[in-house]
C-alpha cells in the first residue's frame, strides 16, 4: 500500500469551512444503486474535501442534483449516439441482400402481409357473390383475374423472406465473436493501433467523455476520483487538458474490476478488448490507483506495470447505526432456536445461489433466507427460487425477503447461525472481497464461502467460517454441517483485536484520505514532485 | 338473460378516455346483447381486459410496422450524399465531436511533453484531416436533413404526382398505397374479430370501418351473415391536414369511400353530420343519429363550483370544461373579460395527467389583460359528477372556431351543460347555432368577433330566467341523455338482428 493507516491526517489542524482541496468524483453510473461510490462521498466531504460526484443520466432524467451528506451530487445528461456499432449502420459485402435495417425489413414483410390479405378478401369476395346467388363462370372469371396477382405476391414473399433472413444471418454473425471475419476485424485493429484500437472497437466510450469532459473542466478539480474503467479515460484527458493550460490535476484511480476479467458484452465482440485496450491507454495517467481487494492490487500492478501496489480500500459497510424496523426471525415465522442461513444480494446462475436452495433436502430441519428482493420489486429470480423449492418440497424452508436498507443490515442479519458465498469461479470472483462478506462479517456470522481465490484465503487466514469448491454440492453441505456443529468456535475468530474494526467504512475511508493527502501540496512547503512520471513527464507543485 | 346476440364493438384506441364508446358498450350489454369492445394498446404492454358493466373490453396490442412509408428508411437519388436515415448521421456527427476531443488531448500531451517536430507535424496532419471530416459530415447530415424535408413539403412534386397518380388510377381503393398503415390494424385485428365470430360488427370511425366491412365480406365467403354498423364520428374530408404527411388525408377519405357501401347500418353523431355522409356516400336512408349525451344527471346540484372559484352566490359566474386548444376559441373569451366587469370564468380545464400545455397560455393572456383575478383554472371533475357540479354557474360557453369538424359537432358538453339548466353562450359554428337558435337555450355570437360574444354574453346575464325557461319545454332534455340515445342504437341494432325466437314486444 501505498499509505499506512496511522499516518496523520492533512486536513486535521484545518479550521473548519476551508475545504482541503477540490475532489471530483466520477462514475459512470446515476449513483443511486452505488454504495461505493456513496459512501465515499460523504465521508470525504465529511473530512473536509470540497467534493462533487459527478454520474451519468439519461438526457430525460429528472432528478439531476441532490446532496449526500456534504457532498454534492450532480448527474449530466448523456446521450449515446455512439452505443450502436458503426458496423450495424452500414451495407455489408458478407450479405449484399440484407436489409439496412430491421425496421425497414418489418415494413417490407407487414406490406407483403398485407397485399395477401387484400386478395384473400378480394377472393371472399368473389366467394360471396357466387353464394349469394352469382354464376359459376363469374366466379371463375373473378378468380382467374386475381390469378396474376397471386403468383407475383407470392414471388414478392419469398423475396422479403430472403432479405429480412439475409439481416437476421448478418446481424448473427456480426455478433458472434468467433466468426472468422468479426474475429479477423478485431485481431486486425488490435494489431494496427494497439491500444488505442478502443476508437474503433468501442468508439462508444467518447458519449462519456462528450457529455462530463466539459463539466469536468469548468469545475477546475484538484483531485480527480475515477471509477472504475469506463471513467478513467475522461479523468485523464481532463488531467491532460489541464496540464496543457499550466494547471496541475491529481488523478485517483478506482479500479473496482479486472477488466480483462470482465464478461463479454453480449453481441459485441469488440467490446471487452475495447475497454481492456482503453484502461491500458489511460493507467499510466493515473498519480494514484486504489482498490478493492489486495489480490485486485496485485493484478493491477502487475497488468500495468505499476510501480507501486494501488491502495486498498475495501467494499467494508458503515458500522450500523439504525435499528432494524423488521426481525429476521420474525419475518421467516421461526424461532430462536431453528438453524438459519442467510444470503443478501442479487441471486443469478454466476452467484449458484440456487445451490443454497437445491442442497436443503438434506439438510433437515435447515431454514434459509434470501434477502434479495430489490427495492423496485424484482421479484423474477426469487420467484425461480421459490419455484424450484416447491419443486423440490422444501418450500416452507425457503424464505425470499427484500432488502434492508445498508445502515441496518448487519443487525438484521446478525439473527441468522450461517451466512453463505457461493460464488462460481469468474476472474472477477476470485479477487473479490465484497460488500456482503464484510456484512456478514460484521454481523459476527459463520461463513461458508466458496473457494474463489480471495475471500477463501481471508476464511482461511481469519478461521470466521468454512470453505468448499465453488458448485460443489458436498462440500457445501459440509461446510454448512461443519459450522453448524459448532458455531461458537467460528464466531471467536471474530474477537481476534483489530479484525472488526479494521473492516469498516470508517477505516477505509481513511485509506483514501491519505491516498489524497498525499496528492495535496504540503500548505507553506517548498514545491515537491507528487507524481511519479509514469509514461508522462513528472509534474511540479 | 340469453343472449340476443353477438356483438364486436371495435374503435381504434385504447377505450379508456373514449366515453362514447364506454356508454355503447354498457347499454347495450345492458339491454341484452352479448358485447365485446375490441380496443387497442402499444404492442408490449400486458393483454388488457376488463368490464364495462356487463360487455368485455379487450385491448390487442398493435406492431405498426407501416406506420411510416417504406421510402422513409431508405436512401433517395435525389441526394446521393444523404447519409441513409436513421442513426447513422447521428453517429458520425457525434464521431467528429470524439475526434475533436481526441486531438485536444494530443496536443495536451503536447504541450506538457516534449515536442518533436514529427509528433507536431502528425498532429498537424490530424488537424487538417479533421477539419475535412467535419465538414464533410456536415455536409452529408445537411443533405439528410434537406432530403427530410423535401419528403414532408406537402407541396413537391413526388407527393403530388403521387397522390394525382394513385387516384386517378386506383380511386377509392388508392390509400393502399397512400397510406399503407390503415393495414396495420387489419393485420392485428382482423382474426381477432373472425375468432369472435359476431353476428354484428359495431365499427367506430373511419379507420375500423375496413377492418369491420372486410371481416364481413370473409365471414360471408363462408356463408355466415355478419351485419355491419358503421359509427362515424367525424367528417373524415373536414379533419386537418397532418403535418408532413401530405398523403394521409387523401388515404382516410378514399378508404372511408371504398368500405362505407358495406355498412348495413350508419350510425353518427349529429344530424348534420348525418346528412353530410348520406350526400357523400349516396346513402339509402340517412344515418340514425345517436347523441353524445351525457348519462340523466343523478346527485344533488352541489356549490363546490364557486367555492373553488372563492366566489358568493351573488357574483356572476360563466362556465367552461374540456380542454383548451387555440381552435376552441378559450382566448377570446378571455379577451372579452375586460368589457364584461365583475364577471368571472371558470375553466374546468386542468387534465389529471398534469398537462398544462393549454392552460398556461391562457393563464398568462388573463395576466396580461389584467382579468387574472377572475379567470380560474380549475382541474376536471369525473363525468358523473360534472352536470351537478355546473349547475351552480349562471351560464356556459362554447367558443369553438370555424372547422369542418366544428360546424357538424354536437359535443359532449353542449349537453352537460343543457342538462345544468344553463343559459349558453355559443359561436355560430352550424349544428350548435341551429339547435341554440331552434330552443332558446342561449345566444348565437359570431365565432371570431369578441364584441359580438361580449354582447351575447350580456344578453344571457341580463335575462338568465329567460333562456333556462326554454329547458321546460317537454321531452327537450329527457331526449338528451344516454338513455335515449341508446335506445337509438338498440333500435339499429334490432332492425339489423330482429329475434324470431322470442315473443313479439306488443305496446
Amino acid at each position: 500500500m501505498t499509505v499506512t493507516m496511522n499516518e496523520p491526517l492533512g486536513g486535521v489542524s484545518d479550521p473548519p469551512g476551508a475545504p482541503r482541496g477540490t475532489v471530483v468524483m466520477l462514475v459512470d453510473n446515476a449513483v443511486d444503486g452505488d454504495s461505493r461510490v456513496q459512501k465515499a462521498a460523504r465521508s470525504a466531504a465529511a473530512a473536509g474535501w470540497d467534493v462533487t460526484l459527478i454520474g451519468v443520466c439519461a438526457p430525460s432524467a429528472r432528478k439531476v442534483a441532490w446532496k449526500i451528506g456534504d457532498a454534492q451530487v450532480k448527474l449530466v445528461p448523456t446521450r449515446r449516439p455512439l452505443f450502436t456499432h458503426h458496423s450495424k449502420l452500414r451495407w455489408s459485402p458478407r450479405r449484399p441482400l440484407a436489409y439496412s435495417s430491421t425496421a425497414l425489413a418489418a415494413n417490407r414483410r407487414q406490406t407483403v402481409a398485407a397485399r395477401a390479405g387484400d386478395v384473400r378478401f378480394r377472393l371472399a369476395s368473389v366467394a360471396a357473390k357466387r353464394r349469394g346467388g352469382g354464376g359459376r363462370v363469374a366466379e371463375l372469371a373473378g378468380r382467374l383475374r386475381l390469378l396474376p396477382l397471386r403468383v407475383l405476391i407470392k414471388f414478392q414473399d419469398l423475396w422479403v423472406r430472403l432479405r429480412a433472413r439475409e439481416l437476421r444471418r448478418l446481424t448473427a454473425a456480426r455478433e458472434n465473436p468467433k466468426a472468422p471475419l468479426t474475429r479477423a476485424s478485431i485481431v486486425l485493429w488490435r494489431t494496427l493501433r494497439g491500444q488505442r484500437s478502443w476508437r474503433t472497437l468501442d468508439p462508444s466510450l467518447w458519449d462519456m467523455e462528450l457529455a462530463v469532459g466539459p463539466v469536468l473542466d469548468k469545475m477546475r478539480p484538484d483531485i480527480i476520483h475515477a471509477n472504475d474503467y469506463k471513467m478513467l479515460g475522461v479523468a485523464a484527458r481532463a488531467k491532460v487538458r489541464a496540464a496543457a493550460r499550466g494547471r496541475t490535476v491529481q488523478l485517483v484511480w478506482d479500479a473496482h474490476e479486472y477488466v480483462p476479467g470482465l464478461a463479454p458484452f453480449p453481441g459485441w465482440p469488440g467490446w471487452l478488448p475495447a475497454q481492456v485496450a482503453h484502461e491500458r491507454e489511460y493507467a499510466v495517467h493515473a498519480d494514484a490507483a486504489v482498490t478493492v481487494s489486495p489480490a485486485l492490487a496485485e493484478l493491477l500492478r502487475v497488468e500495468h506495470g505499476l510501480p507501486e501496489l494501488p491502495a486498498v480500500v475495501m467494499n467494508c459497510p458503515t458500522t450500523p447505526t439504525g435499528r432494524p424496523a423488521r426481525n429476521l426471525r420474525a419475518d421467516c415465522g421461526i424461532d430462536a432456536t431453528t438453524p438459519l442461513i442467510a444470503y443478501g444480494g442479487g441471486l443469478s446462475v454466476a452467484r449458484n445461489t440456487i445451490l443454497l436452495v437445491e442442497a436443503l433436502t438434506d439438510l433437515p430441519g435447515v431454514h434459509l433466507a434470501l434477502v434479495s428482493i430489490p427495492p423496485n420489486g424484482r421479484r423474477a429470480a426469487a420467484d425461480e427460487h421459490l419455484a424450484r423449492a416447491r419443486e423440490l418440497g422444501v418450500a416452507d424452508r425457503v424464505h425470499a425477503l427484500p432488502y434492508v436498507p445498508h445502515d441496518e443490515v448487519v443487525t438484521y442479519l446478525a439473527a441468522a447461525d450461517v451466512a453463505v458465498s457461493p460464488l462460481l469461479h469468474l476472474p472477477n470472483h476470485e479477487i473479490a472481497l465484497s460488500n456482503k462478506f464484510f456484512e456478514y462479517a460484521q454481523a459476527r456470522l459463520p461463513i461458508v464461502v466458496s473457494d474463489c481465490r480471495t475471500m477463501a484465503a481471508t476464511v482461511r487466514e481469519t478461521g470466521q467460517g468454512e470453505v468448499y469448491p465453488a458448485g460443489d454440492r458436498d462440500g457445501y453441505l459440509r461446510a454448512v454441517r461443519a459450522v453448524l456443529a459448532d458455531p461458537g468456535k467460528y464466531r471467536a475468530a471474530y474477537a481476534q483485536p483489530g479484525l472488526l474494526d479494521g473492516w469498516t467504512w470508517e477505516r477505509q475511508a481513511m485509506v483514501l484520505d491519505a491516498v489524497y493527502a498525499s496528492l495535496m501540496p504540503v500548505a507553506g512547503a517548498a514545491p515537491r514532485i507528487v507524481a511519479q512520471p509514469r509514461g508522462g513527464s513528472a509534474v511540479e507543485v | 338473460m340469453t343472449s340476443r346476440g353477438r356483438v364486436v364493438m371495435l374503435v381504434d384506441n385504447g377505450v379508456e378516455g373514449d366515453s362514447r364508446v364506454q356508454k355503447q358498450a354498457r347499454s347495450m350489454a345492458e339491454t341484452g346483447w352479448d358485447v365485446t369492445l375490441i380496443g387497442l394498446t402499444a404492442v408490449g404492454s400486458a393483454r388488457e381486459r376488463w368490464m364495462v358493466g356487463r360487455a368485455e373490453v379487450r385491448l390487442y396490442g398493435i406492431r405498426a410496422p407501416l406506420r411510416h412509408h417504406w421510402s422513409t428508411f431508405r436512401r433517395s437519388w435525389r441526394r446521393p450524399l444523404a447519409y441513409p436515415p436513421g442513426p447513422t448521421a447521428g453517429y458520425r456527427l457525434q464521431l467528429v465531436r470524439a475526434r475533436r476531443a481526441d486531438l485536444v488531448t494530443r496536443f495536451g500531451e503536447l504541450a506538457t511533453g516534449r515536442p518533436t517536430l514529427i509528433r507536431r507535424a502528425g498532429l498537424l496532419r490530424s488537424r487538417v484531416a479533421l477539419k475535412v471530416l467535419k465538414h464533410w459530415t456536415r455536409f452529408r447530415h445537411q443533405e439528410l436533413r434537406r432530403l427530410e424535408a423535401e419528403r414532408e413539403n406537402e407541396l413537391s412534386f413526388s407527393h403530388r404526382a403521387a397522390i394525382a397518380w394513385w387516384t386517378a388510377t386506383r380511386g377509392a381503393r388508392s390509400w393502399r398505397r397512400l397510406d399503407p398503415a390503415l393495414w396495420d390494424y387489419e393485420l392485428a385485428l382482423g382474426p381477432i374479430v373472425d375468432d369472435l365470430a359476431p353476428d354484428l360488427i359495431h365499427a367506430n370511425d373511419y379507420r375500423m370501418i375496413g377492418v369491420g366491412a372486410r371481416a364481413k365480406l370473409r365471414a360471408a365467403a363462408h356463408g355466415r351473415t355478419v351485419r355491419l354498423v358503421w359509427d362515424a364520428h367525424e367528417d373524415v374530408a373536414g379533419m386537418p391536414r397532418r403535418p408532413g404527411q401530405p398523403r394521409w388525408l387523401p388515404a382516410q377519405i378514399a378508404h372511408e369511400r371504398e368500405y362505407a357501401r358495406h355498412a348495413d347500418a350508419v350510425v353518427t353523431v349529429s344530424p348534420a353530420l348525418a346528412d353530410l355522409l348520406q350526400q357523400r356516400h349516396g346513402l339509402a336512408r340517412t344515418p340514425a343519429v345517436v347523441l353524445n349525451c351525457p348519462d340523466a344527471p343523478d346527485g344533488e346540484p352541489d356549490g363546490k363550483l364557486r367555492a373553488d372559484c372563492g366566489i358568493g352566490p351573488d357574483t356572476p359566474l360563466m362556465a367552461y370544461c374540456g380542454g383548451i386548444t387555440a381552435v376552441r376559441g378559450v382566448d377570446l373569451v378571455v379577451q372579452g373579460l375586460p368589457r364584461l366587469p365583475g364577471l368571472h370564468l371558470a375553466l374546468v380545464s386542468l387534465h389529471p395527467n398534469g398537462s398544462r400545455a393549454g392552460t398556461d397560455p391562457i393563464a398568462s393572456l388573463a395576466a396580461e389583460l389584467g382579468v387574472a383575478d377572475r379567470v380560474h383554472l380549475l382541474p376536471y371533475v369525473p363525468h358523473d359528477r360534472l352536470v351537478p357540479y355546473l349547475t351552480a354557474a349562471d351560464c356556459a360557453v362554447s367558443p369553438l372556431r370555424h372547422l369542418p369538424n366544428h360546424e357538424i359537432a354536437l359535443s359532449n358538453k353542449f349537453f352537460e351543460y343543457s342538462q345544468a339548466r344553463l343559459p349558453l353562450v355559443v359561436s355560430d359554428v352550424r349544428a350548435m347555432a341551429a339547435t341554440v337558435r331552434e330552443t332558446g337555450q342561449g345566444e348565437v355570437y359570431d365565432a371570431d368577433d369578441v364584441h359580438d360574444l361580449v354582447r351575447a354574453v350580456r344578453a344571457v346575464l341580463a335575462d338568465p330566467a329567460g333562456y333556462r325557461a326554454a329547458y321546460e319545454k317537454p321531452g327537450l332534455l329527457d331526449g338528451w341523455t344516454w338513455r335515449a340515445q341508446a335506445g337509438v342504437l338498440d333500435d339499429v341494432y334490432r332492425e339489423l338482428l330482429p329475434a324470431p325466437s322470442r315473443p313479439p314486444v306488443t305496446d
